[in-house]
This record gives C-alpha cells, sequence and structure tokens, in this order.
C-alpha cells in the first residue's frame, strides 16, 4: 500500500493508491441544526435517479435520526466494530482506518455488506430519543435539552480516497480529475458488489435485475452547468451549501463559503473522520447532543464547531454566510458580507444572491383598511 | 509498477505450482453423429473423462475461493462444432442474483492465438488475450423462464416506472442475449471485458448435487477474437468455477493453476476406423 496524507486524520495513511488530486474537490456543507427531517432531498433525488425497477430500495440521498436510526442498518456501528477503538492525540488519530485494518488479500479495506434486511428500514429509529426516559414535567424542568436525537442527512461523500475505488478489482471506480466526483464505469462494472461491502458509509448500491452496481452522481449533468446538486437547490430548510473544498496544504479561500466553514472556522466537520476515506460532505455539529457523541462521529473538533456555532449571533461573517446557504441554486465560488448584507457570486463574480443577516423588523396596522379586515400578523 | 509485480508474482506462483499440479491431458473425441447439446445427453457416457484439482484465486486481491476442489472434463466434437462438459460437486443450485445472493458461474479460456509458450494461465497478460466463456446459473433459470428478479421481488412486479428505465432495461436484455453464457476476452485479473461476438451456446444441468455444464461452438467462427480450433490440433484450456452461495464471485473462485491441453481428435482416424 502507497502512503497518502490525509489532513482529517492528521497524519498519512495507507491506501491502496498513490496519492492525486482532483484539479478542484467538490464538497458540502450540511448544518445539521437546520435539518427537519422532511425528506424533501430524499425525494429529489429519487425522482431525479432512483425511479427505475431494480432502484427501489436505494436512496442516494437518506436523512436519518441518530444516534438509533440507520440506512442501511447499522452501517456506522458495523465499521467502527471492525476497525476497533481509537482515541485522538493532539488533533491525530492513532487509531486504524478502514484500510490499515483490512488484510490486503481478502479486502483492501474492512466492511460489512448490507442485506436486503438492512437495505429495507431507511426510516429504522426515527425520532427516537436518547439520554433516558422521560418523566412528566421534565421538558418543564429543564431549561436546556437532556434528551436528544438529532436528524443526519447523508450522500455519497465524494471522497478523497475512497474505499469503494480502492476495492473495486476492476478498477471499474473513477474520481474525476476536474471536479472529484466519484463514479462507477456502468459499463465496466460486473456486479461483484466489493465497493458495497467496502464503502463504510453504506452509499454503494446494488442494482440486481441489471447485476451493477449504483451510487450517487453528484448530479454531475447539473455540475457541469454550475449549478448545486438536486438534494442543495431542493432543500426547503436551506441546511446545504455546495461548492469546493481545498486541500489545507495548498492553501485555503477565506472568501470561499466551503473553505471559510471547513478550515478557517472549523465548524463544518467530516462525518467519521476516523474511517480514512477522507470524506467530503461536511457537517456543522448539532448544539444540543453530548459532545463525547458528537466527537465520536465527527472528530476532535466538535466541541469547538459547537461553541463557534453558538456564537454565530455576533459573528456577522458566519451569520451572513449562513444565511446565504440555499439562497440560489447555482453554486457560490465567492461570498463576502459586508455592513450587514451577505452577498454570493459565481465563477464569473456575477451576484448570486443579496441577504441581509437580520431583517429590519415590520410593523403593520391591525387594521386593513382597504379590505375592511383585522390582521392577527402585524408583524 | 503495480501490474509488474503482480505479473511477476504470478509468474513465480505459476512456476512454482506446475510441478505439484498433475496436468491431465483432455481428449475432445472425434463424433462423427454431432456433439450434444445437452449435458445429460448419451453421448458423453462413452467419453473419456479428466480430472482437473482446482485450487483457491490466491494471486490478486480478492483472494478466495475453493469450495470446488475437482472438476470432471470431457469434450467432443464433430469436425464442425466442439462442445466441453464440466461437472463438478454443488450441493446448492443458487440461480438467483439478488441484492446480497450470488449465483454459481463456470467459465473456460482458451488463448485468443496460439503463441509458444501459452500466455500466462491467469486470463492472459497485455500481449496475450484469452478468450473466455462464462455460464452462470442465473442466466441459466432466466433462459427457462425461472427465476429472475421478480421472483425475488415480487413487490416489483407490474410496477410503473419512469419510462427512461424501459431504455436501460433494453440495453440490459441486449447484453444477455438469449443463451445462458456470456463471452467474454480479457488479458490479465481485472480486464474481464465483454464481446459483441455472440457465437457460444449453452446448456445446464444440476441433479444430485453436482452441475453439468456443456458449452459448445463451432470450431472456427471467423472472428478474429474467437480461438480457431482445428482437428488433430491440441488446443490449451483453463477452468473456474464460483459457488454462489458462498459468497464466491469475481476473484473469490477455484481456478486451475495451469493451462490443460485439450487434444481434438483427427476426423480422418476416426472415418477410417467407421
Amino acid at each position: 500500500m502507497a502512503k497518502v496524507w490525509n489532513w482529517q486524520l492528521g497524519r498519512s495513511m495507507d491506501y491502496p493508491y498513490e496519492e492525486a488530486h482532483a484539479k478542484r474537490q467538490i464538497g458540502w456543507v450540511f448544518d445539521v441544526n437546520k435539518c427537519i427531517a422532511c425528506q424533501t432531498c430524499t425525494m429529489a433525488c429519487k425522482m431525479t435517479w432512483t425511479s427505475g425497477r431494480g432502484q427501489e430500495y436505494m436512496w442516494w440521498n437518506n436523512v436519518e435520526t441518530k444516534p438509533y436510526g440507520s440506512y442501511p442498518t447499522a452501517w456506522d456501528l458495523a465499521v467502527l466494530e471492525k476497525i476497533g477503538p481509537g482515541v485522538w492525540k493532539d488533533g491525530v488519530y492513532q487509531g486504524k482506518t478502514v484500510f490499515e485494518a483490512a488484510d490486503g488479500r481478502t479486502e483492501k479495506a474492512v466492511g460489512v455488506r448490507p442485506g436486503d434486511d438492512d437495505w429495507a428500514h431507511p426510516n429504522l429509529g426515527e425520532d427516537q430519543i436518547a439520554g433516558g426516559p422521560v418523566p412528566r414535567g421534565l421538558h418543564m424542568n429543564q431549561p436546556t435539552h437532556e434528551r436528544w436525537f438529532f436528524y443526519l442527512p447523508r450522500i455519497c461523500n465524494h471522497c478523497t480516497y475512497p474505499a469503494c475505488l480502492a476495492a473495486c478489482p476492476r478498477g471499474a471506480i473513477y474520481k474525476r480529475p476536474e471536479d472529484g466526483v466519484v463514479l462507477i464505469d456502468q459499463s465496466r462494472c460486473r456486479g461483484y458488489r466489493e465497493c458495497v461491502k467496502a464503502c463504510p458509509y453504506g452509499k454503494s448500491m446494488f442494482r440486481a435485475n441489471n447485476e451493477v452496481s449504483e451510487k450517487c452522481i453528484a448530479c454531475y449533468p447539473k455540475l457541469e452547468q454550475g449549478m448545486q446538486t438536486q438534494c442543495v437547490e431542493q432543500c426547503i430548510g436551506k441546511i446545504r451549501g455546495q461548492g469546493w473544498v481545498s486541500d489545507p496544504r495548498q492553501g485555503v479561500r477565506e472568501d470561499h463559503p466551503i473553505d471559510y466553514l471547513v478550515h478557517v472556522r472549523k465548524i463544518a466537520l467530516p462525518l467519521y473522520p476516523q474511517f480514512g476515506l477522507s470524506p467530503n460532505v461536511y457537517y456543522i455539529p448539532p448544539i444540543h447532543v453530548p459532545v463525547d457523541y458528537l466527537e465520536q462521529m465527527f472528530g476532535p473538533g466538535a466541541g469547538a464547531a459547537v461553541e463557534s456555532y453558538r456564537a454565530a449571533k455576533d459573528d456577522p461573517v458566519l451569520a451572513g454566510l449562513l444565511q446565504l446557504f440555499g439562497s440560489s441554486p447555482a453554486i457560490m465560488e465567492r461570498f463576502e458580507v459586508r455592513e450587514g448584507v451577505a452577498r454570493a457570486y459565481d465563477g464569473a463574480d456575477k451576484l448570486l444572491a443579496e441577504v441581509p443577516i437580520t431583517e429590519p423588523p415590520q410593523m403593520r396596522p391591525a387594521y386593513d383598511r382597504s379590505r375592511g379586515a383585522y390582521r392577527l400578523d402585524v408583524t | 509498477m503495480r501490474a509488474g509485480s503482480i505479473a511477476l508474482a504470478g509468474l513465480v506462483l505459476w512456476a512454482g505450482a506446475a510441478p505439484a499440479q498433475q496436468v491431465p491431458r483432455v481428449e475432445a473425441v472425434y463424433h462423427h453423429a454431432g456433439v450434444p447439446g445437452r449435458p445429460e445427453a448419451a453421448d458423453w457416457k462413452s467419453t473419456p473423462a479428466a480430472s482437473l484439482t482446482l485450487t483457491p484465486q490466491i494471486i490478486v486481491p480478492p483472494n478466495g475461493g475453493g469450495a470446488v476442489t475437482e472438476l470432471t472434463l470431457r469434450a467432443m466434437h464433430d469436425g464442425e462444432w466442439l462442445a466441453i462438459r464440466l461437472e463438478w460437486a454443488d450441493a446448492t443450485a443458487d440461480r438467483e442474483v439478488g441484492v446480497d445472493t450470488f449465483r454459481d458461474a463456470a467459465a473456460v479460456g482458451f488463448p485468443v492465438s496460439e503463441p509458444e509458450p501459452p500466455p500466462s494461465p491467469f486470463m492472459g497478460d497485455p500481449d496475450h488475450p484469452v478468450s473466455i466463456w462464462q455460464w452462470t446459473a442465473d442466466l441459466e433459470a432466466q433462459a427457462r423462464g425461472q427465476g429472475g428478479f421478480a421472483a425475488r421481488y415480487p413487490h416489483t412486479e407490474g410496477v410503473w416506472y419512469f419510462p427512461q428505465d424501459a431504455a436501460v432495461q433494453r440495453e440490459v436484455r441486449a447484453w444477455r442475449g438469449t443463451e445462458p453464457v456470456v463471452e467474454f476476452v480479457a488479458t490479465g485479473f481485472g480486464t474481464l471485458t465483454r464481446r459483441a461476438g455472440r457465437n457460444v451456446l449453452a446448456a445446464s444441468e444440476h441433479r444430485n448435487g453436482r452441475w453439468a455444464v456443456v458449452l459448445r461452438r463451432r470450431l472456427s467462427t471467423g472472428d478474429p477474437e474467437d480461438p480457431a480450433f482445428k482437428p488433430g490440433e491440441t488446443a490449451q484450456l483453463i477452468v473456474a468455477v464460483w459457488d454462489g452461495s458462498r459468497g464466491e464471485v469475481n476473484g473469490r473462485k477455484s481456478v486451475t493453476l495451469n493451462w490443460v491441453p485439450l487434444a481434438l481428435g483427427t476426423t480422418v482416424k476416426a472415418d477410417a476406423g467407421r
């Protein structure tokens, strides 16, 4: 195996191929605090890409409830068990990645291949709370949330070091050099399901009638036109942003929305960085969840990210940028916040969106003379 | 670099394995009355059988296989067609490809041309392609109108799908064809590529815990990707078998470690004896 640098682990790690990077790497930021699990993203993806026969069980985009939900069943626990316990020391991961835990002969990355039953319950554990029972009056007595759950929206992470790509014995999976999108070549795939087993996120899926595997394609026909993916554009909670993630060794772009959140402010964190794939969907962790759980899921930066997010109301740049999420269907290449207004621009520096951080309050008279009616909403 | 080291490892293993494995010579006898298309045909009983030893594939990841250790090979030709009969023990007939199930399969390979010495027995090498005929139990079941996707997932039958799905399904039906065999060309492990040519016919039967499969093709097809067989000459053959219920698929397979000589009987001699 080759040694590759994984900035999310703070160290280099074993990977079956030599280190290579796309010209630029697609990336997303999902603000978990704003997700209400309405599944609009899920349905937008389903209607666009997986409405065919053999794709019934496929949800390239899904939203599950944590800690008890998972699709496919227990995808994360199964992999955590395989790689064994690992600790972080000064921001460096000391445990094993899925590649380092594999024997290299029978498999290139440890994993489990979900069965029919595991794919059959996308809503497993939905809205189930953690943290103990809810005695009568608990919600009245506690000013803060003692019981908790949160929604975790998930797509393919278009990883910098994909395990699906590493595991395919035919080289049928590739990472596009122009944008880092990970695709399965449908004409080369023979349906061996090595990628289904190797992807620790459970995002490679087998289409049994056609005997090929399929996965999220990052809506590349839209991407090539400078548009955001269906799941991002259709998100009614405006929790998602899409753009490019820099390799921190190459320098980060402070005026780019994704780089700013991931590298400058470090409030958007990778999902299970310890798997070692360097995933490129970054999550702003929920602020009401025990930090030890968040650290297991998002790495050692989770506590600091929660603190920064809590302070966002007094942080005009951060607050402004978060307002820009969902304000344009196009990919934002640059942003700025000045005098209480956040603006986003495309690659040609054309204005895409302009959003005030706080809307000035509007008062309307209680009685509308033109309609001869009283209003209930005066603000 | 990677390909080179794999090829080298393969060569060492190949050279090391050759003396240990007794390579039997298989005779494709001349049978003037035509070759049988079915494995249960009586003609096979009088045909000489050779026993091949199969071993797990341990050269490229994913290593695995080994569920089938022995295979009985018979062959005959009628001057126009070559038929090969493979038989091996497998208690379960795995005819289904589900989300997490695998089908039984068997494949034979021949060098496309006849180089001396023959190419790597591990599906050829970059300069010497190998022609591969793979029979699979799921295609066999579908050819008989059994099994298939709807049998495993009945809730998908009769459901309305988006019209663009029809185009995808047409494409899949086109490569599957009507025979339970798919033809490939390969230049080493991991290079298996489906061919447009359709020249091989296949039939199979699972009885008493054993699979028997017959693969047949014209001795010469005129297709440059098809090896030509000539009576009186010796072809070279490799075999691989997969047991689906043990999760065997792709590199997880039982294989012959060396080329097996397949001598085609002369038509002249047989005619003289008649």
